[in-house]
């Protein structure tokens, strides 16, 4: 035994370290930088939903203001820059779509940019935006995506009929068979609403073109810097090695800042003209309306039985409501394509046959947002479930009980040909059910009945496909864009401290201790040797930022490569050092010494010293420690159950969350309480999708939901306290046995809530599906009157 | 259009000359550079702006700037004054992972503060009661509960005098 | 942020302050605690040119008894009510009504005379003001004036607080021995405005009272209980009845059909009804 061995930090409840700039105010968020000579660039947006611009008036009396420099159209920002574009052949029936950055000729939402002011501030912008006036012929517009498919509907783009812009079905003939021959089948309809992932802090961009240099610098609260980059490079037509963008300090993203935006190209292309530093920060109002948005969905589920309650089918199409564009990399198909690919959940299912349409409306852009179609699936599943539970007379939990995956049958092969590398679904369900008490439940229930309370309890369960890995982006198609490797380098300096550099990049997440751990486990140096550095192209290899539950697996695993390689060579340059056999040398807590005779041992700052400093090291090896290693990660499944217990004020329509327990498997954690952190604000937003976040538009695509006092974001007040337990199955497929877990607290509140309040209205007017999100108060009332009969007349029941 | 006002800033008299316009948020941002104080919404909805003015909490974005001549207000930079100097609050913070991205964190720690100052041993329920006004989309305010309450519980232990 | 151009004055005196709004020509606009106003300037749902703040005004903030009235400074903070002991002894439910506007930050800015002279439709004063019989002291060049709560409310963000007024003081009857009185509300998610409120008074001594409602029409409006309370029982649908009878005319918005709204008016007039009938009766038990 050597030094004395130190515990891993990998799965240890480490307190953050970033935290304390974060406490004292001492964060840089891009709308806290400031450049000498920056200039403020502001927008004009259109207030029409569809038309034809005919010409935007005032730009003379704009410019003749006083600390107006420019005022740029679409046409001129055409010169400059490319549309955006999202291409894609995987699927033969996809329709790309071109959106200028600044509208030219026709305008698709409102809130669509139409022409940019730059001034010397804020206030001279928008006194300027004040003298402009777009004359807008306006079109008919179409804001429902069924509507928007029939023939006649007004067309949005040229290139794409029927405004159906992707249609992937993944086809089983046999469908309709199972179907028929059912013993028992039930099918629902839901409309999914549309919302946000509303970041506490929006977009933002600072643009800074030195010409002495030539090298652009585009600061901005994105969450894949790399990505950005290229395709400013490629849209801009501008080498790319001349453009840096850097992600400081990012207030949230949750995918929203996981797209190319509009705005990073407008600020780019203005700030080459105009040979200044330009910011740009997105206001509240603006991040409403025009900022990506997500989620709109009609869903249809068919599940087929046999009389043991076994699945024998299952059939689902979901109709996605993209809006007006393509949003870079992903195309709002990423959603319905999404849902259509996970639908099938954590059971068995023999036939399944799913389809994922994306349809163009008079709406903002719909892009990615935490869980991606996951939430839609699960949400189809597991609703459609608790429908035929109560159809057939067995308890949901049962029925999920005899559907469920087996835990010996992982590795498991989906419907569509995906494998899932391990899990155990029963067991997960069965520690929530156990947690939460649905033993004693539906005593407790039948009492607050009795006392005149409407509770109900119900459960979501998934599979969470996390990290999109090397080869499912490639199965996809998404890999002729995001090939979604991950790559680290790692370098120790001649005084023993650690630096890591990753192309992931954190937006709350808390990488900088995490990864950390990782490196600190590997090298056995304490966590605050570690420096973690992402987020900043020049810094950090190409990379493909974080979304999609990637960073912890991908950059994780990429991490713990290299830390491995640099430990592998610190141990040969330590047996050359004291000359012994490669073979005899152990390295433990940072010290690598002679088998046997501990005292024969250099720390790793000797080693760096030697090494980096003396050149001391073998003549076949260089002398730095310094390692990069790529990672093709695999696609690891976390899963979780999550059980929910509502009240239903049926007077009101209120709904009430009281009890909230989930309880999951991501694998091997790194730092549990981050794991338990990114849970209970997946839940929130997830029960903000549920109950209260609704972006509203009128027939004519006015938009009805501008500002926070309209578009409702949950309190400490709606979010209930949440419990969580974990489950520890240890991928076989991923570098330490991790799974991501980043969006799974999204995924299954939709499906819990809604199954919850389903079961709670039983005594009022029977189970029946709820087919509006979200469940607004109005809409409770709506479906008990819709639903209520003589027999389940709740007033009967009381007296 | 311009106006001078005075204003007592974490504890330092500043003159400036600021248009009428200009919210106190902005103000302290821009003229200040005392960037901790962030704009989530610029309505009075999320909180993230919110500082101590004449020693009560107040959405920053909601104030006019010109229209705190003679007044005193403190900000999120006034709680440390360095790496090793960190308000209790702040302290709980870190310890129950109370936050994530950051960007609501200094005003919940100054609504934080001011719940503690006038009940130093709330109930869970007074807790989020005292939070409503401070959005925070990452957190689910599940561990910024369990902070506040971790703060409470370190204040009590704390000689008055210390706490600040 | 803010696009429109501003004059900013600070008078030091009442007196001052209505002078400056002896200006035909601009629009000018009372500032107060701003957590309406501001707002709504920084949406550009309004623009006034020239705002004429209230802060150096002196005794513009107090609670104290005078007569049979509780009487309220306008710039008396919504915290500052919720706080007061003269509320909490003689008009609770005030504080209670007080304690649920917005949010910390809001409650220790905003103002009951800002809140209740920008009227909006969904606001928590004006129930209570309609329910409980406030009136309202308006000073302006002519003098001063006293307007009933009844009388006050004009329509959505009108009121009879005119050019060249200013609401100075809020006066409620401090409620005689036997009286209940309760404020209830429904809100999405805290610290939104209500989509229906409701207050309501009740006498033990002869189940006399009156329950007004907010959120649901242009103005708050209300019905007295005679006939629909005895003996601390309440007719539901009988209340139901006046209550659909008060609320023909029910806006649809953005928070709610017609027809919901309506259903909400009458589940929280019930509501406040039932709670002031609770806390009458325990102030008779008391006696």
């Amino acid at each position: 035994m050597g030094p004395q061995a130190k515990p891993s930090l990998i799965g240890a409840r480490v307190q953050r370290t970033e935290d304390p700039r974060f406490l004292r105010g001492d964060t840089r968020y891009v709308g806290d930088l400031q450049l000498p000579g920056m200039a403020s660039v502001a927008f004009l947006r259109s207030s029409t939903a569809h038309g034809r611009i005919l010409s935007i008036e005032g730009i003379p009396e704009a410019l003749a203001l006083a600390g107006v420099h420019r005022v740029m159209t679409g046409d001129e920002l055409a010169e400059r820059c490319a549309p955006i574009v999202v291409p894609w052949e995987t699927f033969l029936e996809y329709h790309a779509c071109e959106q200028p950055p600044i509208a030219i000729d026709t305008v698709r939402f409102v809130g669509e940019i139409l022409a940019a002011v730059v001034a010397d501030d804020r206030y001279v912008a928008e006194d300027a935006l004040e003298l402009l006036y777009a004359d807008i012929d306006p079109l008919p517009a179409v804001t429902d995506p069924l509507a928007a498919m029939e023939p006649g509907a007004p067309q949005l783009h040229a290139n794409i009929p029927r405004n159906t812009n992707y249609r992937g079905h993944f086809a089983n003939p046999a469908i309709e068979r199972v179907i028929e021959g059912a013993t028992h089948a039930v099918s629902m309809r839901v409309r999914m609403n549309r919302h946000t992932a509303l970041p506490m802090e929006g977009l933002a961009v600072l643009a800074f073109y030195d010409p002495g240099t030539e090298n652009l610098t585009l600061w901005s609260s994105t969450q894949m810097p790399h990505m950005v980059r290229s395709k400013l490079a490629e849209w801009l037509d501008y080498p790319e090695n001349r453009i840096r963008v850097i992600a400081p300090d990012v207030g949230g993203g949750f995918g929203q800042k996981a797209n190319v935006q509009p705005e990073e190209l407008i600020l780019a292309a203005l700030s080459l003209d105009l040979r200044r530093p330009l910011k740009w920060v997105e206001d509240r109002q603006e991040s409403l309306v025009s900022s990506y948005q997500a989620k709109e969905e009609v869903v249809d589920c068919t599940l087929a039985f046999d009389g043991s309650g076994k699945i024998t089918g299952l059939k689902a199409r979901f109709i996605g409501d993209g809006g007006a564009y393509s949003a870079y990399p992903w195309s709002p198909s990423a959603e319905p394509l999404m849902a259509s690919a996970t639908v099938q959940g954590p059971y068995v299912v023999p036939v399944a046959d799913t389809e994922g349409v994306c349809v163009h409306t008079s709406k903002a852009t719909c892009s990615v947002y935490r869980g991606v179609g996951q939430p839609a699936g699960t949400y189809a599943m597991e609703h459609t479930l608790d429908m035929a539970a109560h159809a057939m007379g067995i308890d949901p939990a049962e029925l999920r009980r005899r559907n469920m995956i087996g835990a010996d049958a992982f590795p498991y092969t989906t419907f569509l040909g995906g494998v899932y590398d391990s899990g155990q679904p029963i067991a997960t369900m069965e520690l929530a059910l156990e947690t939460i008490g649905y033993g004693a439940f539906r005593a407790e229930q039948a009492a607050q009945r009795e006392a005149g309370r409407f509770i109900g309890i119900g459960q979501g369960s998934m599979m969470e496909l996390t990290t999109f890995g090397y080869n499912e982006m490639k199965n996809i198609g998404w890999g002729q864009r995001v090939s979604a490797y991950e790559t680290a380098q790692v370098t120790v300096d001649p005084s023993g401290g650690v630096t890591l550099r990753a192309g992931t990049q954190n937006h709350g997440q808390g990488h900088e201790t995490t990864y950390a751990q990782l490196a600190a486990s590997v090298l056995g140096c304490e966590l605050d040797r570690v420096t973690v550095e992402t987020g900043d192209t020049s810094a950090s290899p190409y990379g493909w930022g974080t979304w999609g539950s990637r960073s912890a697996v991908a950059g994780g695993g990429a991490i713990l490569h290299a830390c491995e390689h640099v430990r592998d060579k610190a141990k040969r340059v330590a047996a050359h050092l004291l000359e012994a056999s490669v073979q005899d040398i152990d390295y433990e807590a940072g010290v690598a010494f002679v088998r046997g005779t501990p005292d024969r041992a250099l720390t790793l700052a000797d080693i760096a010293q030697a090494a980096i400093v003396r050149g001391d090291v073998p003549d076949e090896e260089d002398p730095t420690l310094d390692e990069i290693h790529t990672y093709k990660p695999p696609s690891p499944y976390a899963q979780a159950t999550h059980v929910a217990i509502v009240e239903v004020d049926i007077e009101t329509g209120e709904v009430e969350l009281l009890r909230y327990v989930v309880a999951e498997d991501c694998g091997q954690m790194i730092n549990p309480t981050i794991v338990e952190g990114q849970i209970h604000g997946g839940v929130a937003q997830g029960i903000g999708g549920v109950l209260y976040e609704h972006l509203r538009y009128d027939d004519d695509g006015q938009f009805l939901t501008g500002s926070l006092m309209d578009y409702l974001v949950p309190t400490a007040n709606e979010v209930p306290p949440i419990e969580i337990k974990h489950l520890v199955t240890r991928s076989p497929v991923s570098k330490g046995g991790i799974k991501g877990m980043g969006e799974g607290g999204a995924v299954a509140p939709l499906a819990a809530i809604a199954n919850a309040v389903a079961d709670a209205l039983v005594p009022v007017c029977g189970w029946q599906p709820i087919d509006t999100l979200p469940i607004t108060p109005e809409y409770v009332l709506r479906h008990i009157e819709a639903n209520a009969t003589d027999a389940s007349d709740p007033n009967k029941e009381i007296s | 259009m311009k106006q001078r006002v005075t204003v007592t800033v974490n504890a330092r008299v500043r003159e400036l000359l600021v248009d009428t316009r200009m919210v106190l948020a902005d103000m302290l941002r821009e003229e200040l550079r005392l960037t901790g104080t962030h704009i989530g919404c610029g309505t009075g909805s999320c909180g993230a702006c919110t500082v101590v003015l004449n020693g009560v909490t107040a959405k920053s974005c909601c104030v006019l700037a010109v229209d705190t001549d003679g007044d005193a207000v403190e900000t999120i930079e006034s709680l440390s004054t360095g790496p090793d100097d960190i308000h209790l609050v702040q302290e709980a913070f870190i310890e129950k992972h109370g936050l994530q991205c950051g960007f609501c964190t200094p005003g919940m720690i100054l609504s934080a503060r001011q719940l503690l100052a006038d009940n130093p041993d709330p109930s869970d329920a007074e807790i989020r009661h005292a939070i409503v006004g401070n959005l925070c989309r990452c957190t689910g305010y599940v561990n910024v509960v369990t902070a506040v309450r971790a703060a409470a519980e370190a204040m009590s232990e704390t000689p008055l005098d210390a706490v600040g | 942020m803010i696009t429109q151009e501003i004059e900013y004055h600070a008078p030091p005196s009442l007196v001052d302050v209505i002078a400056l709004l002896d200006d035909e020509d601009r629009h000018v606009e009372l500032l107060a605690g701003g957590m309406s106003l501001v707002p709504t300037m920084t949406l550009g749902l309004a623009h006034p040119e020239v705002l004429i703040s209230l802060k150096r005004v002196p005794d513009l903030s107090y609670t104290r008894l005078f007569g049979d009235d509780l009487c309220i400074g306008a710039a008396t903070t919504h915290a500052e009510i919720t706080a007061s002991a003269e509320v909490l002894d003689n008009v609770p439910v005030l504080a209670e009504c007080a304690s649920l506007i917005g949010d910390v930050q809001i409650r220790n800015r905003g103002t009951l005379g800002g809140s209740l002279a920008h009227a909006d439709p969904a606001a928590n004063y004006p129930p209570l003001a309609l329910a409980l019989g406030a009136s309202m002291v308006i000073r302006s060049a002519a003098g001063e004036r006293v307007v009933r709560a009844a009388d006050f409310f004009e329509g959505v963000m009108q009121t009879a607080v005119a050019h060249g007024d200013v609401l100075t003081e809020v006066r409620i009857p401090v409620p005689e021995s036997g009286e209940g009185a309760a404020y209830r509300e429904f809100v999405r998610v805290e610290g939104n405005f209500a989509l229906v409120n409701a207050c309501a008074v009740v006498s033990s001594i002869n189940w006399a009272g009156r329950v007004a409602l907010g959120g649901i029409a242009s103005v708050p409006v209300s019905v007295g209980l005679a006939g629909l309370v005895d003996a601390g029982i309440l007719d539901t649908h009988g209340l139901d009845a006046a209550v659909d009878e008060m609320t023909l005319g029910a806006f649809a918005d953005i928070n709610g059909s017609v027809e919901y709204k309506r259903s909400l008016a009458r589940t929280f007039a019930r509501r406040a009804v039932d709670a002031a009938i609770g806390r009458a009766a325990r102030t008779k038990d008391e006696q």
